[in-house]
């Protein structure tokens, strides 16, 4: 029952976090980059204690974001991949501390998503400039993913909480 | 019979005016006493409905203040209709005064969720006859091409877009050249030759070379002209017409198919 609400509660919080990203977060401009909230929503989720396999919905998050954007198909859904790998990897290791993780892995995986993203439209043609991609967008989405680390973390702990039977809510 | 002459004796004296100093004397202790009793309950009086009249005072506030909310969000809406009107009807204006092509609005709905693509998603798809390569304007100027689409939504590159490179022609030394987009969204015409006098301010519009846009479209100003010695071309930075930040409707002209989007049917040799 439990794993059937908590199904339930991420597909919908998926979808909503991709249509916010898509009608709200692409708008919202430093320089020439922009917040990636999925990449927040699945890391954050993916640091949930007890929290469930995150890689069935990184497929479904990956997949809607290649469907809808234009980066060479390939792109999202791996990049979005090694994020809930990596997430998974460091879950298991850093526990203690998930606010620091949290700053750390958004930090990560920005820069590995871009440069995933990078290589993609190099590969298709696409002529990037590296230095004023690094400047224009890497960095300002790299900020921006970083203001919005905790307050994403602390949202979906909250939602992750209500998931949870009673007796094992913080 | 001597009481009755008494009484009207009485009255005929208080109607007379004679006994109002004996009535003052008489009645001024029970108004007094009335006094201070109406006194004393009315302040009860106002002790025991005050605080109903706070209850229904506060009942009734919050009545008020839900209808102005709702009036406010009214306000919005009818304002955000506004605003959407006054766009429909600028973009009515540039199709009745561009009659040769037949034009389909859409909403902008997105854009793209990477932000190393400039592109934007509208909210009209295959079944309002949009298909790929359709040339997507606004009543200002060039905007961009169809790149995909579903039943009901469709992806439009933008003309700054890294990849996007559209045809354009000056309009003062009829020169052709391309523009191109940068991942900054900053436009550069390119392949303008050295000999040609390109002054600040020059009109571009779209040239109909290559067949991806309709010829005529305008697409900016002449900003910085970037003109070296040695170098085959110049090169100049352009200012869109066309606010790419703050799009909400397009219209994708329809009955122009930029060439190679039909299949070529083979026939057979006689």
């Amino acid at each position: 029952m439990k794993s059937y609400s908590t199904s339930i509660i991420l597909f919908m919080v998926i979808i909503l976090v991709i249509i916010l990203q898509m009608t709200v977060f692409s708008r919202l401009m430093l320089l020439h980059g922009t917040a990636d909230i999925v990449l927040l929503t699945l890391v954050a989720w993916g640091l949930q204690e007890n929290g469930p396999t995150m890689w069935p919905w990184t497929i479904l998050a990956g997949s809607l974001i290649a469907f809808s954007s234009a980066l060479p198909f390939l792109t999202p859904l791996p990049g979005y991949l090694l994020v809930t790998g990596l997430t998974r990897l460091t879950q298991r290791r850093i526990w203690q501390t998930p606010l620091l993780v949290m700053l750390l892995l958004t930090l990560v995986s920005t820069l590995l998503f871009h440069l995933l993203s990078i290589t993609g439209l190099i590969l298709s043609g696409a002529p990037i400039q590296l230095q004023e991609s690094w400047n224009q967008v890497t960095m300002p989405s790299l900020l921006m993913n970083l203001l919005l680390a905790i307050p994403v973390y602390v949202i979906i702990h909250g939602i992750h909480d209500q998931t949870l039977p009673f007796h094992q809510r913080a | 019979m001597a009481t009755s002459l008494v009484v009207v004796g009485l009255l005929v004296l208080a109607f007379g005016g004679h006994l109002t100093p004996l009535f003052s004397i008489g009645l001024n202790p029970f108004i007094s006493a009335q006094r201070w009793i109406s006194t004393r309950y009315m302040a009860v009086y106002d002790f025991v409905t005050t605080p109903r009249d706070v209850a229904s005072l506060r009942a009734r506030n919050f009545e008020l203040e839900n209808e102005v909310s709702l009036l406010q969000t009214q306000i919005i809406e009818l304002q955000q209709q506004i605003s959407e009107t006054r766009i429909l009807y600028a973009l009515l204006d540039f199709a009745r005064a561009n009659p040769e092509h037949t034009y389909v609005a859409a909403s902008v709905i997105g854009r793209d969720p990477s932000p190393f693509m400039q592109y934007i998603l509208i909210d009209k798809g295959s079944s309002d006859g949009i298909l790929r390569g359709m040339p997507v304007v606004t009543q200002q100027g060039l905007v961009g091409r169809v790149d995909a689409m579903t039943a009901n939504a469709a992806r439009v590159m933008l003309i700054t877009d890294v990849s996007s490179t559209v045809n354009i022609r000056l309009q003062t030394t009829q020169t052709e050249a391309i523009l191109r987009g940068s991942q900054t969204s900053d436009l550069s015409v390119e392949n303008i030759p050295q000999d040609v006098s390109v002054v600040e301010g020059d009109l571009v519009l779209t040239s109909s070379l290559g067949g991806t846009y309709p010829a005529n479209i305008f697409v900016g100003q002449i900003q910085v002209i970037h003109k070296a010695e040695g170098q085959l071309f110049q090169s100049a930075s352009i200012q869109p017409v066309v606010s790419f930040d703050a799009l909400q409707s397009v219209l994708i002209i329809t009955n122009f198919h930029p060439v190679g989007t039909q299949p070529l049917i083979p026939t057979a040799i006689p």
